[in-house]
């Protein structure tokens, strides 16, 4: 079962992650050799997670931005989480 | 079909190597590099006849990623269904690559674990440390370089990795001393190249005397793991062997990673120029240097375009480079010689003859192709 995500979780970037940041997407090579394409709002997510950061900075960064994962910022978390793209601690 | 505006070098002439490329398809492979390429970049979406031929130079000179960002940026306009197209096969060749970088961790922890000594060529090397986005710089297949040395351990590695050698050793330990590579297919799914030095000919034969692992590695990540790739100065000088002296098909991309080493402060000109002279590979570089910089219209980022444009090729220079461009059955016999003389001692060249002898007298078939052609080299009138 997946933890509970709350302002103090820590977001991991999957450390091993074969990715690329395109114009149309970020692409993932996930583990059963299928692409899998973040657009959007989740590729933001993407790239902002360079570094391992709670749910509160990235909060108050999407926040200031203008998009709309200000409001769903929870949800794109946990599908990435899903897809096993990203550690929760 | 429109042709780049500026086309001036003395060494190589640029139509040898972007032979046949329409104008837009320089103008992409020339994107984002800040120079006026762009006008080679079309105004209105292409009509559909040239965007089909298009679209094929796009697969075949691996450009998706440079188009993509130019079509994002509103620079290479696009209708509709174009859009899409250069969306799918940007996507396509990108997951090719990075199926091809968990193929490379899986190597590198190989050879690492058989202490071979490595670097990447090219490939992922460049797209990491070259381009502003790695997913520019799109590629086909791994290419690695060894030690001479350490060539036939590892090509074992390969084996063991279940790399099935495109064409065998013609004798034991030939291609770690005189050969160029070795090409492993990996289960159908993906291509190893393995070299020993950077190209054919007498220019591949000097440099594969020396160590080509002398500058010390660049150390990227990939998946993680600390993969080493091919430290700048060597990088250029690879680039343009590529460029210059390609072993198979033509492909501006190696001429596009020519001019990224070329802005400011990415290469160490004095190092660059340094083992350039002691690989003899002087005229190589600078030939693709004068190149690049005219095909793409570079500025002067630093001071190894003065050097290329001013430097004078010895005789023995422009003779290795004017035979390596001529297909006549003549010039292959003296490139032959080229290379007995570039192995730099009468022992070496001594011992690469025999070797080229016996591997004829053991297995002719491999070497028919050579064998007709200095056949056709000393008779004349034959074509």
């Amino acid at each position: 079962m997946a933890p509970a995500i709350e302002a103090t979780t820590v977001v991991s970037r999957r450390s091993d992650a074969l990715w690329r940041d395109t114009p149309s997407g970020v692409l993932v090579l996930g583990d059963d050799d299928e692409i899998i394409c973040i657009e959007g709002a989740g590729r933001l997510l993407w790239l902002v997670l360079e570094q391992p950061t709670t749910m509160a900075e990235l909060s108050a960064f999407f926040a200031d931005a203008t998009n709309d994962l200000s409001v769903g910022l929870e949800r794109g978390v946990a599908d990435l989480a899903a897809l096993g793209l990203v550690g929760l601690a | 079909m429109n042709r780049p505006r500026r086309l001036g070098a003395r060494l190589v002439a640029p139509q040898e190597v972007v032979a046949d490329l329409a104008a837009e398809v320089i103008g992409v492979a020339g994107y984002g590099l800040g120079t006026p390429t762009s006008p080679n970049l079309p105004s209105e979406p292409l009509d559909a006849t040239r965007w089909g031929d298009f679209g094929g130079s796009m697969d075949e000179q691996r450009l998706w990623g440079l188009l993509a960002r130019a079509v994002a940026d509103g620079a290479f306009p696009v209708d509709g269904t174009q859009g899409q197209a250069v969306t799918e096969g940007h996507r396509a060749a990108v997951a090719g690559c990075l199926r091809l970088d968990r193929e490379l961790v899986g190597l590198a922890e190989a050879f690492a674990s058989e202490a071979v000594e490595f670097r990447v060529l090219k490939g992922v090397g460049s797209a990491l440390t070259l381009y502003d986005d790695p997913a520019e710089r799109l590629y086909g297949d791994v290419d690695v370089l060894v030690a001479g040395a350490d060539f036939d351990r590892a090509a074992a590695v390969l084996t063991a990795l279940g790399g099935a050698r495109h064409s065998p050793d013609p004798q034991p330990g030939y291609v770690a001393r005189f050969g160029k590579s070795a090409t492993f297919d990996m289960g159908g799914a993906w291509e190893i190249d393995l070299h020993r030095t950077l190209a054919l000919g007498p220019f591949g034969l000097a440099a594969g005397r020396h160590d080509l692992l002398a500058e010390p590695a660049r150390i990227v990540e990939i998946g993680g793991r600390p993969v080493p790739v091919t430290p700048p100065a060597t990088a250029l000088i690879a680039a343009a062997f590529h460029t210059v002296l390609p072993a198979d098909s033509r492909r501006v991309v190696p001429l596009r990673d020519v001019a990224e080493l070329l802005r400011p402060g990415r290469v160490d000109p004095v190092r660059c120029v340094a083992l350039a002279a002691r690989w003899q590979a002087t005229v190589v570089v600078a030939a693709a240097i004068e190149v690049a910089t005219a095909v793409f219209d570079l500025p002067v980022w630093g001071p190894l375009q003065p050097w290329a444009a001013s430097y004078r090729p010895s005789r023995l220079e422009r003779t290795w480079l004017a035979r390596h461009h001529d297909d006549h059955p003549a010039a292959y016999l003296l490139r032959t010689l080229d290379e007995v003389r570039a192995l730099g001692s009468p022992s070496a060249g001594g011992a690469y003859v025999r070797a080229m002898l016996r591997t004829a007298s053991a297995d002719p078939e491999p070497w028919a192709h050579r064998a007709g052609r200095l056949a056709k080299a000393v008779r004349p009138g034959s074509s």
